[in-house]
């Protein structure tokens, strides 16, 4: 395996930041996760994984910061792959409509059909970089150039199980928020249930994909809805 | 049983909160003050992680059923019962019928009712700390009921120590450098130096300080974040992260506060002074 240049910095009393380059790939991103499996080892706080960064907590302050730092470098070079049998790809289902969306709105500001819309966000597998700002929402990776689209000036509420598109961006709402992302579709699965052993199914390195459903179908899956994962 | 007569400001169910989650999306969350939540398990021979009651700005009633003991301990809001002041820091016996109520405020925000035994609710996740999305309720209601047990949560240490420093001592918050100290140049390092005012946006999720910094730092891709995070926002105000905060963020980390610092910052207010002093890291 490749080793990157990795950086170690003291982040507080307890934690160490390890980061990577500044870049948003999927390399990166499973020399990551093949670190934090090594790290799993070890009695930890928690292990929070960014964009190109894992940040290690420690159950009790560090008070050798140099020789933590050792055992570090010395678990990396001693990593193994993740193993492409661990990750999987969701299928999503998602009701793409006009009525309670923007995107009517999205498709005239990008001078694109609805139709075309929801085939390029719909034929793309999505890598699930990792989850944040709310209790299992998937940062996603992959959303093709010609949706890019900036936030909408006017935050307002965003549905539970919305579907939508920010910048870059895109992803599903596990829960309903204020935010300026442009909604362009509702999934009717359940993302995330606290009362599971694994609240969340996805995790970071596996994929996601959209797949177009009809209303009859949304309002059949609501409620009792399975995810279904396709081998990679 | 306990019954909530007044909820007020915001009153909910914490305990340490739940570790290993930000594979999730989840924080860990817990009490806002750690130091003065596990003081009241520590006083009542509890174990360190029971659940207690935290009370905001002293505002709450609550009517006991039963014959138990509870300590409060944090903010210190004259608290009484059936209108007679009771002692903080000490064990207190609590007669059926009897109702705990919060008189004017003598310093802090969050007030820790510790129950002999330890609450008994909902637990997820390892912990029955209420939070948004995790547990079934947020926070408490008026005409809610609080169980406990009383045989239970015994700790076994036999010897208990208080520890011994105190949450309302000063406004100096000793913090280190953030991971992205190293973009500050010398005049916003000299700007971080001066007192910072808490705004009125304060609450479990983060304090918002009011004094602004230059900077034309461009946001950076989301990385880590704990509860002692100092952000710089695009505006230049500072806002330091509390227990609630998300896992990741995309503001520049510019300074981290040490974890007795977090206590101590949960028990200031709105118009509050605090100080950042930076602790020497041996790296």
């Amino acid at each position: 395996m490749k080793n990157y240049n990795i950086t170690y910095k003291p982040f507080g009393s307890s934690a160490i930041l390890v980061e990577w380059p500044a870049e948003i790939n999927e390399t990166i991103l499973l020399d990551i996760l093949a670190f934090k499996d090594q790290l799993s080892e070890m009695e930890l706080e928690d292990m929070i994984v960014g964009y190109c960064s894992l940040t290690v907590i420690f159950l009790t302050p560090i008070s050798d910061f140099k020789k933590r730092k050792k055992q570090l470098q010395h678990l990396y070079t001693s990593r193994k792959a993740v193993k492409f049998s661990n990750r999987k790809i969701w299928e999503i289902p998602v009701f793409y409509g006009i009525e309670n969306t923007d995107l009517l709105e999205f498709s005239k500001a990008k001078r694109i059909s609805v139709e075309s819309i929801i085939e390029k966000h719909s034929s793309t597998k999505y890598l699930v970089y990792f989850l944040g700002f709310q209790p299992g929402f998937m940062y996603l990776g992959g959303l093709d150039q010609d949706l890019h689209h900036p936030r909408r000036g006017n935050p307002k509420v965003v549905p539970k199980g919305s579907v939508a598109i920010g910048g870059s961006q895109t992803g599903v709402y596990p829960f309903e928020s204020i935010g300026g992302w442009n909604v362009i579709g509702q999934s009717p699965v359940q993302l995330f249930d606290p009362h599971k052993d694994v609240p969340c199914k996805m995790k970071s390195g596996d994929y996601v994909k959209f797949v177009p459903i009809t209303k009859s179908e949304y309002d059949k899956i609501s409620g009792g809805a399975k995810l279904k994962t396709i081998a990679l | 049983m306990i019954e909530v007569l007044h909820s007020g400001i915001y009153l909910s169910i914490q305990d340490l909160g739940r570790k290993g989650m930000s594979s999730f999306g989840i924080s860990r969350g817990g009490a806002m003050d750690f130091h003065s939540f596990k003081n009241a398990n520590i006083i009542l021979g509890n174990n360190q992680n029971a659940a207690c009651l935290e009370v905001t700005f002293g505002s709450g009633k609550f009517l006991f059923d039963e014959n138990i003991q509870i300590c409060l301990t944090g903010a210190d809001f004259n608290p009484m019962i059936n209108a007679k002041a009771i002692q903080m820091d000490t064990p207190i016996l609590i007669q059926k019928g009897d109702i705990l109520s919060f008189g004017k405020r003598k310093n802090g925000v969050y007030t820790y009712i510790g129950i002999k035994g330890g609450i008994q609710s909902e637990e997820v996740l390892n912990s029955r700390s209420q939070c948004k999305h995790i547990t079934s309720k947020f926070r408490l209601e008026k005409g809610d009921y609080i169980s406990f047990d009383y045989g239970n949560n015994v700790s076994v240490e036999a010897n208990f120590q208080l520890y011994n420093v105190d949450v309302f001592d000063g406004n100096r918050m000793d913090c280190y450098p953030g991971p992205e100290f190293h973009l500050l140049n010398d005049d916003q390092k000299r700007q971080l130096t001066q007192q910072f005012q808490l705004s009125k946006n304060c609450n479990r999720i983060g304090v918002v300080l009011k004094e602004e910094i230059s900077n034309d730092f461009p946001q950076q891709l989301s990385s880590g974040v704990i509860p002692g995070t100092v952000q710089l926002t695009p505006s230049g105000k500072l806002i330091v992260l509390m227990r609630d905060c998300q896992t990741t963020g995309g503001y520049p980390r510019i300074l981290q506060l040490d974890d007795f610092s977090v206590n101590k910052l949960s028990q200031k207010f709105t118009d509050d002074y605090i100080r950042f002093s930076l602790v020497k890291q041996n790296i």
